[in-house]
C-alpha cells in the first residue's frame, strides 16, 4: 500500500518553500504534489520516497502532518485506462473521496492516486481484479 | 482540618458582631487617610452592618487619584511594604502594608492553604510572579507560615519548573491556570509521566485569571491532583481573600477580614440574594490602608447555604467575568471565558485561542482563532471543515452570535506565561 503525506498549513507565502528546504536537506524525493486551500488554511499532499521518515522529520520541525494510506494504480492511460477503474468502482458502488492522476512517459502510461473511506477493501478488490496497485517502493522504481 | 477553628466555624451571629466591631474600627482608622478625610468619612455613622449601604464607594480611579500616599492612614514610618496592581495604563494603583497587615495577610493565606490540605513539611513551588504583583509574595508568606519548604520559582522557564517539580518531589504548586495547561503540554512533550515522575504531587492552587470548570478538570486529570480556585486582588491584599475548600463548591470569603456586598453594576444597589453582580469589599482588619466599599469589577454571586466543610464564612461562585473585560459584540455581552469553555470541550483543537473583533461595514465581526490539535489531524479537508462547523455551532449556542472560526497551526498563537491577553479589538470607535 502506498502512503501519502498531508500537511496542515496556514495559507500564506513561504510554507511550501520551507517544506522543500527540509526535503532537500534530507535528500527526500517527491513524486507528486497537490495543494488545496480553504480560505485561511490549506492542505498540502505529497507522495515522497520515504514517507515515514519524512513524517518524523516534518513533525520535528513543528508541522502538523498526517500519513494516510492511498491506492496508487498504474494504468495504460487517461481516459481509457482510468475508465476501467471508474467502471469497476461504479459496478460496486464505490465512491472516490479525493483523487488525482497524471500521465507520464511517452507511451501514455499514467498513475492515479485514490482516497476512499474504504481504502484496504478497495485495494484488495483492485488487486484481485488484476489492476496494478503500486507500493511506495514501486512508485519510486518507475 | 481547620487552621483557626474558632474563627472559621464561628456562629453567624458572633461573626456579624465581630464584623460590626471591626467595621467601626476600620472607619475610624480610614478617616485618618487624606483621601477619606476629604470625603468626610468621619461624618458617616454606622450602627448596624446594613448601614454599610450609606457609605461611599471606592473605585480604582479613586486609588489612582490618591496616588501616591493619599490612601495611607498611618504614620508613613510604620509602612513596611508597597504592592502595585497589574494595571498597564496610566497611573498605577498602590497598596501599603504595616507589619501587622503583612502578618494578618499571611494568616489568611495560611488558613486557605491549610483548608485544602497543605501541611507543614510539604514542598511548595510558587510559579507566580514575585515583585510588585501580589500573587508571589502573598502565597509565599502564607506557605512559610504553614511550614512548607517554599520554592520561589516565579513564572516562566518551563523546563526548570518541571525539573524542580520532579527533583524536589513537590507536593503543592501555585500557578496561573493558562500556565498550568501550558505546563501540562510541556510535560507531555518532555515525556514526563505524572503518575511515575511526580508521585507526591497533590495540589494546585489556581487563580489570578478567570478560568472555566473545564480548565480545572484538565489540570486535575493530567497531573492526577486536586486544583483549587483562589481569588484575590491587590487592593484587598492579593491572594487569600476567598478560596475553595475541599468541597469545591464556591470560594469561602473570609468574612472576619472582609465585609462582602454584591451590587448591580449599573444601579449600585444590592442585588437579591443569589443573584450575580459586582463584588464590593471593605477591609476589616487592615490598618495601613483600609479601603471602604471597593468596587472590584469582578462579577460573582453569593452562596448563603451552609457548606459541608463546617465553615460559616459564606461562599462566592467562580468569577464569571469582569464588568470591564466583558465584550459587547453586536449588542451581546460576551466573556472570553465562554469561548474558552467551548474550546476545551471540543476534541481536535488546543487550548490556546485569540478573539479578534473587527468592523465590517457598520457591523461587528468576531473571529476566533484556534490551534488545531496535531494529534487529531487525519489529513483530509472534510475533517477540518466539519471541525469548523462544529465550533461555529457550539460557539453560537454559547455566545448567541455567530463567530468566524480560523483554524491555525499548532504553536502559532501567542502563549501567555502571565495573565492571558486574548482579545484584539480592531473595531472603529
Amino acid at each position: 500500500m502506498a502512503h501519502q503525506l498531508s500537511l496542515f498549513v496556514e495559507n500564506k507565502p513561504g510554507k511550501l518553500d520551507r517544506i522543500l528546504d527540509i526535503f532537500m536537506d534530507m535528500g527526500m524525493d517527491v513524486k507528486a504534489l497537490t495543494i488545496a486551500s480553504s480560505d485561511k488554511f490549506g492542505i498540502i499532499k505529497l507522495l515522497v520516497d520515504k514517507p515515514f521518515k519524512a513524517r518524523e522529520m516534518l513533525k520535528q520541525f513543528g508541522f502538523t502532518v498526517a500519513l494516510t494510506e492511498v491506492v496508487v494504480v498504474e494504468i495504460s492511460g487517461i481516459p481509457a485506462g482510468l475508465k476501467d477503474i471508474t467502471e469497476f468502482f461504479l459496478s460496486r458502488n464505490i465512491n472516490i473521496d479525493n483523487a488525482f492522476g497524471f500521465s507520464f512517459g511517452k507511451d501514455g502510461r499514467a498513475l492515479v492516486i485514490i482516497e476512499s473511506e474504504a481504502i484496504p477493501e478497495v485495494k484488495d478488490l483492485l488487486v484481485e481484479n488484476n489492476f496494478r496497485v503500486l507500493s511506495d517502493e514501486q512508485i519510486y522504481a518507475l | 482540618m481547620y487552621w483557626d477553628k474558632e474563627i472559621e466555624t464561628m456562629p453567624r451571629d458572633q461573626l456579624e458582631e465581630l464584623q460590626l466591631k471591626r467595621l467601626k474600627e476600620t472607619l475610624e482608622q480610614a478617616s485618618k487617610a487624606p483621601f477619606y478625610k476629604k470625603l468626610g468619612l468621619e461624618d458617616y455613622e454606622v450602627k448596624t452592618l446594613d448601614d454599610i449601604e450609606k457609605l461611599p464607594f471606592t473605585t480604582k480611579e479613586d486609588l489612582r487619584e490618591a496616588y501616591p500616599y493619599g490612601m495611607v492612614s498611618v504614620d508613613r514610618q510604620n509602612l513596611v511594604r508597597l504592592h502595585s496592581s497589574s494595571g498597564t495604563t496610566g497611573t498605577p494603583t498602590v497598596v501599603f502594608h504595616t507589619i501587622k497587615d503583612i502578618d494578618s495577610w499571611a494568616e489568611l493565606v495560611a488558613r486557605c492553604l491549610y483548608m485544602v490540605g497543605v501541611r507543614k513539611g510539604d514542598v511548595f513551588q510558587n510559579m507566580i510572579g514575585y515583585g510588585l504583583f501580589t500573587g508571589g509574595l502573598g502565597l509565599h508568606y502564607g506557605a512559610e507560615r504553614v511550614g512548607c519548604l517554599t520554592i520561589p520559582s516565579g513564572p516562566g522557564n518551563t523546563k526548570r519548573q518541571l525539573k524542580f517539580l520532579k527533583d524536589f518531589d513537590v507536593n503543592v504548586v501555585h500557578v496561573i491556570p493558562s500556565y498550568a495547561l501550558y505546563l501540562a503540554d510541556a510535560a507531555e512533550n518532555m515525556g514526563i509521566e505524572p503518575s511515575k515522575d511526580l508521585p507526591n504531587f497533590r495540589i494546585a492552587l489556581i487563580g489570578a485569571e478567570p478560568h472555566s470548570e473545564e480548565t480545572r478538570k484538565k489540570i486535575e486529570d493530567f497531573f492526577s491532583i486536586d486544583a483549587y480556585n483562589s481569588y484575590g486582588l491587590s487592593e484587598m491584599n492579593g491572594p487569600g481573600v476567598a478560596f475553595e475548600c475541599p468541597e469545591k463548591t464556591g470560594m469561602h470569603i473570609w468574612e472576619d477580614a472582609y465585609l462582602v456586598e454584591i451590587v448591580d453594576p449599573h444601579t449600585l444597589s444590592h442585588v437579591k440574594p443569589g443573584e450575580t453582580g459586582e463584588l464590593v469589599l471593605t477591609t476589616l482588619t487592615r490598618e495601613g490602608m483600609p479601603v471602604i466599599r471597593y468596587r472590584t469589577k469582578d462579577l460573582t454571586s453569593m452562596i448563603s447555604s451552609t457548606c459541608a466543610c463546617g465553615r460559616t464564612h459564606r461562599r462566592i461562585t467562580r468569577i464569571s467575568g469582569r464588568s470591564d473585560d466583558m465584550l459587547i459584540v453586536k449588542g451581546v455581552n460576551i466573556f472570553p471565558v465562554q469561548v474558552e469553555a467551548v474550546l476545551l470541550g471540543t476534541p481536535g483543537v488546543r487550548r490556546n485561542y485569540q478573539i479578534i473583533l473587527e468592523s465590517r461595514g457598520h457591523n461587528d465581526h468576531m473571529v476566533v482563532r484556534v490551534e488545531l490539535d496535531p494529534g487529531m489531524f487525519a489529513g483530509d479537508m472534510k475533517g477540518l471543515e466539519n471541525l469548523k462547523k462544529k465550533l461555529t455551532r457550539d460557539l453560537r449556542d454559547e455566545l448567541l452570535i455567530t463567530p468566524e472560526i480560523e483554524l491555525c497551526e499548532p504553536g502559532s498563537l501567542p502563549v501567555s506565561e502571565g495573565k492571558a491577553v486574548r482579545v484584539i479589538d480592531k473595531r472603529e470607535e
